[in-house]
């Protein structure tokens, strides 16, 4: 089975302030600003680097900055994904069809829906 | 395009996956000059108001200024001159595309699993609807179907993208799933590591609808010289005075909180004897709570049998009634990851 990890994070719509986040996003796009351009431009101007300086950048350098600025706000991330809870991380692992692999309770859970389904097939 | 939908007995709502949102369960078929009255003078439909396949309907709040003869519960509404319009209005609300295909996923309550054939029979198919949104016209190709407690449950073990979230903390624990709603209070045992117990699903005939008809006729018997002359009262007023004990009449707001109260002691009753003759505290350690109506009761619930724990499917009380559509939408989803078809 291949175990390929995928870490991502996502915005869910259910939820107040993230529906509101997806919005601003919506807009953006709209007006033809992709949102990771945006949040590059964001992360480069928090490490001190203005648009003149970093436009001959390569993007080399911005897993760098990335790390730089991972260990200056640490604890500021760490409360975001801990306390204020509005940013989770998920873990998706495929089997070799790339079928998702499931743990015990999601096997388990599904196995109740899928009982279900028979049990009205064989009805 | 996928919807999530539950033809509630009190409340029929819908979840597309970004929006959700909900209508009174009421459909009133209308004549062709009471159709001509709606549609011919203004230049746009008014909300609420639907053509299905020809035939049109009021349909939510609107079909409150029709007679209605008798609103069928349960398994009666599975027929597609019914349920079907109640979908044809949802697919309207919550389907922004003018035409294409949908895969149903339908919540419905556990005595009505024998007659789940009837719901499909009654969705599938190609609707074409004319609304205040315009003309659609969809094809209901697939449908799935999914007992209402089991949709709590679903929604409160697994994240939007299906997967378990371990943040559930309920694995060490047998746990009571009890779904209240409209005609039904529903349930389905599970043991700990979260082994569902299909063959506990069961439903008793008592339900949120006969708690609203009790307040009502008791708020209307104790104010009756206010209320002497006033017709129908707006069941979304009737339902914010359940909740915060105080009804708004007109600029007057009358205090209201002991009809409340015992309109919703009755349900609470019958509740509390659902879950001892299920085993009570003896047999589980908590109870998850899902469906509308639980959100009603939920204190009085907690106050009535303090020594259990009683956990909301949904942390905001004001989305209970969505819990099971939701949860439908995580473990189809979750079904579609295992099999390899989910968009990622």
């Amino acid at each position: 089975m291949k175990r390929s990890k995928t870490y991502s994070f996502r915005l869910h719509p259910d939820d107040d302030y993230e529906s509101d986040a997806m919005v601003v996003i919506e807009t953006w796009n709209n007006v033809s600003i992709n949102f990771r351009s945006a949040m590059t431009d964001a992360i480069l101007h928090a490490a001190g680097r203005t648009p003149e300086m970093y436009k001959q950048d390569d993007t080399q350098l911005t897993p760098a900055l990335m790390r730089k600025l991972f260990s200056e706000f640490k604890d500021e991330i760490s409360d975001l994904l801990t306390s204020v809870g509005k940013i989770r991380e998920y873990v998706d692992v495929e089997d070799s069809d790339g079928h998702a692999a499931l743990d015990k309770v999601e096997s388990r859970l599904l196995e109740a829906l899928e009982n279900r389904q028979a049990q009205k097939s064989n009805r | 395009m996928k919807l999530n939908f539950d033809f509630g007995n009190a409340d029929c709502k819908w979840y597309n996956g970004i929006d959700y949102g909900y209508f009174r369960h009421a459909i009133a078929p209308l004549t062709d000059s009471q159709w001509s009255r709606v549609s011919g003078h203004a230049s746009a439909l008014p909300e609420g108001y639907i053509k299905v396949n020809g035939l049109a309907y009021a349909v939510g709040d609107a079909a409150r200024r029709y007679q209605i003869k008798q609103r069928p519960t349960g398994a009666r509404r599975y027929e597609e001159t019914y349920y079907g319009v109640g979908l044809a209005m949802a697919m309207s609300q919550a389907l922004d595309s003018k035409s294409g295909k949908v895969q149903l996923r339908a919540t419905h309550a556990p005595q009505d699993f024998d007659y789940t054939r009837d719901l499909e029979l009654s969705a599938r198919g190609v609707w074409q609807i004319q609304s205040h949104r315009g003309e659609q016209i969809f094809n209901v190709t697939e449908v799935k179907t999914l007992d209402e407690p089991l949709g709590g449950f679903y929604h409160y073990v697994l994240n939007k993208d299906g997967r378990f979230t371990k943040s559930a903390g309920i694995e060490e624990q047998t746990v009571l799933v009890l779904d209240v709603g409209g005609h039904t209070v529903d349930v389905v045992a599970v043991d700990e590591n979260y082994t569902i117990d299909v063959t506990s699903i069961a439903s008793t005939r008592i339900g949120v609808l006969k708690l609203k008809e009790q307040f009502e006729s008791e708020l209307r018997y104790n104010n009756r010289g206010r209320f002497k002359s006033t017709g129908d009262i707006d069941p979304r007023r009737l339902e914010t005075a359940l909740m915060t004990g105080e009804f708004q009449f007109g600029k007057l707001n009358i205090d209201c909180s002991n009809e409340a109260r015992e309109a919703k002691q009755m349900l609470v009753n019958d509740v509390v004897e659902i879950i001892q003759s299920a085993g009570g505290a003896a047999g589980y350690s908590a109870v998850l709570l899902t469906g509308g109506g639980a959100a009603l009761i939920y204190d009085m619930l907690c106050e009535a049998i303090p020594y259990l724990d009683f956990i909301m499917a949904e942390k905001d009380r004001n989305r209970m009634r969505f819990a099971n559509v939701f949860g439908a939408a995580k473990i189809f989803t979750l079904q579609e990851l295992s099999r390899g078809k989910a968009k990622r």
